[in-house]
């Protein structure tokens, strides 16, 4: 019995040290430096300086900014992913000739790298070279894509274009997997397409959307390499999400403290939303 | 006995056999150090020239050189880790003078490492360039590649202005009608920054449909640090500066707010591409490779993409090279210097010394390098392949400045990335964004104990 739970306990270790290193003891570093006045040149021997990086990033008006421009990003591209996403996967599920061809289609652009997707539409949306642009002038509209007041949109229909694959991907396998009973029920009882889809399908797809909704939240707030490719977070702030701020106040203003700070803060910010979605999502599923 | 006298001699013998050849065979392998550069054509440049010394040199000096590369994005940051953790696997650290002042703690000074005069020493290259890469009155890296910035501007157009009376009679009326100054038209050698706006109005197609372009210039304003360097040059050149005496910051000055409205008139008058708000190098590049645009501020490495017939076959051959307007040039160098960390200094010595030669930085000039070194940019026969270079070597002496090497170079140029771009993408007013970077800048420097 006792070699058994050594035994066991073997097994474990390896992960558990492997999550140790990889999650708990980064995790820990963070809270201890943010309370260091902490630079690349100063990382060797850094001052204590109390709760200071808090009050700092707290009366940083660029960091409600960037905050602000995350949450709304966020809640944009997951409702327009997920509407998108719902609206391909019941177009799909039916028989249809060449669907295999347009499920492969509709998954390449998961399948680019975000920093590659963002150097394809600084090209695609150039005023000289760009194909978008190209037409877009040929149309008549006057503007530019990445300038304001268009950008923070650009910016989304980017995440969008990249990610309703992802949720695409996650109802479809929902969609396939509801039984028939229901929905053939439903039809006996002379239900039409939209009350199917209101109290039939989406009641059943409701754990499937909570999950996609919440994977695609916590990626999206973390939004990262396209915008900053394309621009890398200005005019001015206008476009600086949470990440690209905790990025140049560690690298490019050099305060690692002040940086993990704000992590610090975006993570007590985070859990209580990420905590009540996650018990959401529990209850809702079966 | 004497067989035993025998045996023990023969012994003896393969014991400091075994002892000594070893210790020769140690003796002559040369101490191997590691160099890190980043990939691209500065590397390709070094390559060549540690091919050279290795082969050629490393025997004598007993030394080895190894580069090490580390990819491009991202690079100073990475070096920054190697740095902090103090790690000797690096022996040579690859700098540039924007960052010097974070490299430099962990760095040797080569004050008493290269010679005082001559060669192996420091006098071989350019002053502003040395300057470049010197921190609180001391050199720590040897100047690789210097970068600076030029006028590009197409001679075919340019030329037929200061030639074509209507053209000039046309030029009057729009900076009159558009500017309310009374200007006319002058070489572009001697263009100051209002010339600039000027030229820039006049070529723009929605201000004077007989214009030849669709804009007159291309700006740079994406919120990125090296759009600052450009943006500098109207600073430097209409009298302003970063500071006052004392790291007192002076962004708040006639002077900034002068240099600040060259932008903003050119994005209110659409005289440059609307997509500039988030254009670098490589988009400018491609505006003016279109011809659809007349000059332009830029680094002085697009020179040879620009003139090159196969890659820009609508300019190519029409693209001249003036001082930037205000006569200054944003300089800094990319170079390489000690480590501190390192365990093989007496050996990384000898390769600065050599690297402060004329020779070396022939070798790295021909190797597609761009070194700070007038002998090797002035070089004839170089200049035939590469004709921009004598005008570097010219420019960097005659207008180059440098903002500051003090460790928080980059931070500075950041705070005003963010606001600049904002006042460029005209989402800011001009003297907001000034003195909302005046004033971060100040605490900055507060925090970092330069002022009281």
């Amino acid at each position: 019995m006792v070699q058994e739970r050594r035994l066991g306990y073997a097994f474990l270790a390896p992960l558990t040290l492997l999550l140790l290193g990889l999650a708990v003891f980064p995790g820990l570093y963070a809270y201890y430096l943010s309370a260091l006045d902490a630079s690349l040149e100063t990382f060797r021997s850094p001052r204590f300086i109390g709760l200071a990086n808090y009050v700092r990033v707290l009366t940083d008006r660029e960091f409600y900014g960037a905050v602000a421009f995350s949450v709304r990003y966020t809640l944009i591209v997951v409702t327009l992913e997920l509407v998108l996403g719902l609206a391909l996967a019941i177009a799909l599920n039916r028989e249809l000739r060449g669907k295999r061809f347009l499920v492969s289609l509709l998954l390449l652009p998961l399948m680019v790298s975000p920093v590659l997707l963002g150097i394809m539409f600084r090209l695609t949306l150039n005023e000289f070279i760009g194909t978008v642009s190209y037409y877009l002038r040929a149309a008549g509209f006057p503007g530019n894509l990445l300038a304001p007041p268009y950008v923070p949109y650009t910016l989304m229909t980017v995440d969008v274009v990249q990610w309703t694959p992802f949720t695409f991907l996650i109802l479809y396998a929902g969609l396939r997997s509801i039984p028939d009973e229901p929905v053939e029920a439903a039809i006996v009882d002379g239900a039409g397409g939209w009350q199917i889809l209101r109290f039939v399908v989406l009641p059943l797809l409701r754990p499937l959307l909570l999950t996609a909704a919440f994977l695609r939240g916590i990626d999206a707030f973390k939004t990262f390499d396209t915008i900053q490719i394309l621009t890398a977070g200005g005019p001015g702030s206008l476009t600086t999400t949470a990440s690209i701020y905790v990025y140049k106040t560690a690298f490019l203003t050099g305060h690692l403290g002040r940086a993990n700070a704000a992590v610090v803060i975006l993570l007590l910010l985070l859990s209580i939303p990420m905590s009540r979605a996650i018990r959401h999502i529990l209850r809702s599923t079966p | 006995m004497r067989e035993l006298k025998i045996r023990g001699f023969l012994a003896l013998s393969v014991a400091l056999t075994l002892l000594i050849v070893p210790a020769q065979v140690a003796s002559q392998t040369p101490a191997t150090i590691r160099m890190v550069y980043w990939p691209g054509p500065e590397s390709d440049a070094m390559r060549k020239v540690v091919d050279w010394y290795n082969a050629n040199r490393s025997a004598a000096d007993g030394v080895k050189v190894e580069m090490v590369l580390f990819s491009r994005e991202g690079f100073f940051d990475k070096e920054a880790t190697v740095l902090a953790a103090r790690s000797p696997e690096v022996d040579m650290v690859f700098t540039a003078s924007y960052i010097l002042g974070r490299h430099a703690p962990h760095m040797d000074s080569l004050e008493k490492v290269v010679a005082a005069s001559g060669e192996g020493s420091l006098q071989v290259f350019l002053p502003s360039a040395r300057d470049s890469l010197s921190f609180q009155g001391r050199p720590y890296a040897v100047p690789m590649d210097v970068s600076n910035h030029f006028l590009y501007y197409r001679s075919d157009y340019l030329n037929r202005l200061l030639t074509d009376s209507a053209w000039q009679r046309q030029y009057s009326e729009v900076a009159q009608r558009e500017l309310g100054k009374a200007l006319s038209p002058k070489k572009p050698e001697d263009w100051s920054p209002d010339d600039f706006v000027a030229a820039a109005l006049f070529f723009t197609k929605t201000i004077n449909p007989d214009s030849p372009t669709a804009f007159g210039t291309v700006l740079q304003a994406k919120n990125l640090i090296y759009n600052v360097m450009i943006w500098d040059n109207f600073l430097y050149g209409l009298g302003g500066s970063w500071f006052r005496s004392g790291f007192q910051p002076a962004l708040n000055t006639p002077q900034a707010q002068k240099a600040l409205d060259v932008y903003v008139t050119i994005m209110q008058k659409k005289a440059t591409p609307a997509g500039s708000t988030s254009y670098e190098y490589g988009e400018a590049n491609e505006a003016f490779r279109t011809g659809k645009v007349a000059f332009m501020v830029q680094w002085s490495a697009a020179f040879h993409e620009l003139d090159d017939k196969t890659k820009s076959p609508m300019v190519a051959g029409n693209v001249k090279l003036a001082p930037v307007p205000g006569k200054k040039t944003h300089v800094h160098a990319l170079g390489v210097g000690i480590s501190a960390y390192s365990n093989t200094k007496p050996a990384v010595q000898k390769w600065v010394r050599f690297l402060a030669t004329t020779q070396a930085m022939r070798m790295y000039a021909d190797a597609g390098g761009i070194p700070p070194v007038r002998a090797a940019l002035a070089n004839p026969a170089l200049a035939k392949q590469r004709p921009e270079f004598p005008l570097i070597a010219e420019h960097v002496e005659k207008y180059g400045y440098v903002e500051t090497t003090i460790a928080e170079t980059v931070p500075i140029l950041e705070i005003l990335a963010k606001h600049l771009s904002a006042a460029w993408a005209l989402q800011v007013a001009p003297k907001i964004a000034l003195d909302q970077a005046n004033g971060e800048i100040t605490q900055l420097l507060k925090e970092k104990g330069y002022l009281k």
